[in-house]
């Protein structure tokens, strides 16, 4: 099948557009993502985030439903993966809560333009704030390694790998501090929210994590949570961590 | 809060969340960056000429 758009890329093959007869512009993106399969050398340099994007002067904009769209992104990928090696990746947004029809969307397209691949989605479901992250990884089937790929992706995914802390130094210092991750998961909610920095252990400020829009709740696990900081200060292990940020 | 109260049972499922949250917050970051990326540019100005053809 021949895209109905014609599309440009770069020499690298990272970047793709496209425009649409309403007008749109799209981005297509094939960004690097080694840090993810890192423990796994064998493919992690192979595998690449799968990003569409409107063009900034789109932005916010719902464009109306236009099935050569779905048709040109399939022909972008089958472009892309000129090699059995390469994996895709991609995350369903949910910043709008479109996601589950995104992956609805998405997994449609697969189904009708797919002749020579496989895809494996794991859906994470998190109830605190009522979200469903729907995390797909491509393979061709010719891959040798998609077995591997797909056991570790399952191993990552699954939260049997620490990959939280990827590209979050203040999530690794939180877990750094605290082996109990209630206490850490509020830690670092609390820091991400409302400290400035943490210079050091010795010249850290009460004052910069006490935000005056907490909750009562919030108050009382801060107060449980600065208190256990500072058990694990005098247990002489908290100056160890507080050198990793 | 459901998750919290079994992090101490079961640490596993809370870093699946914490995997899930922040490869959201990568995603965020990466649409952003290639919104402004203007490497892009180009491109588009080339699809321009091709469409105008």
């Amino acid at each position: 099948m021949s895209s109905p758009y014609v599309f440009i890329k770069n020499v690298s093959k990272t970047q793709y557009s496209f425009l649409t007869n309403s007008g749109v512009i799209y981005r297509i993106a094939f960004s690097e993502i080694p840090d993810l399969f890192s423990e796994y050398p064998l493919f992690a340099n192979n595998v690449y985030e799968f990003i569409i994007a409107l063009d900034k002067s789109f932005k916010d904009f719902q464009p109306a439903f236009d099935d050569n769209i779905g048709i040109t992104i399939a022909e972008i990928v089958k472009d892309f993966m000129d090699d059995r090696d390469k994996v895709i990746v991609y995350f369903c947004d949910v910043k709008d809560r479109k996601h589950k029809a995104r992956n609805r969307k998405f997994t449609s397209w697969f189904t009708r333009f797919n002749d020579n691949f496989v895809n494996y989605t794991i859906q994470i479901k998190d109830f605190e704030v009522e979200l469903t992250y729907y995390n797909t990884l491509i393979v061709k089937s010719e891959n040798p390694c998609k077995v591997q790929i797909f056991e570790a992706f399952e191993t990552i995914v699954n939260g049997f790998e620490d990959k939280y802390s990827l590209l979050m130094p203040l999530r690794k210092l939180s877990l750094m501090v605290d082996t109990n991750l209630k206490t850490s998961f509020f830690f670092y909610k609390f820091i991400k929210n409302s400290i400035v920095s943490i210079p050091s252990a010795k010249s850290f400020n009460l004052g910069t994590c006490a935000s005056p829009n907490l909750k009562l709740f919030e108050k009382r696990v801060f107060v449980e949570t600065v208190h256990w900081i500072f058990s694990a200060f005098l247990a002489n292990n908290f100056s160890k961590c507080a050198s990793l940020s | 809060m459901k998750i919290l109260e079994k992090v101490d049972k079961n640490d596993v499922q809370v870093r699946s969340v914490l995997f899930g949250r922040t490869m959201q917050k990568r995603l965020q970051k990466q649409i952003e960056k290639v919104q402004k990326d203007t490497s892009f540019d180009t491109l588009i100005a080339e699809l321009r000429l091709k469409s105008n053809e």
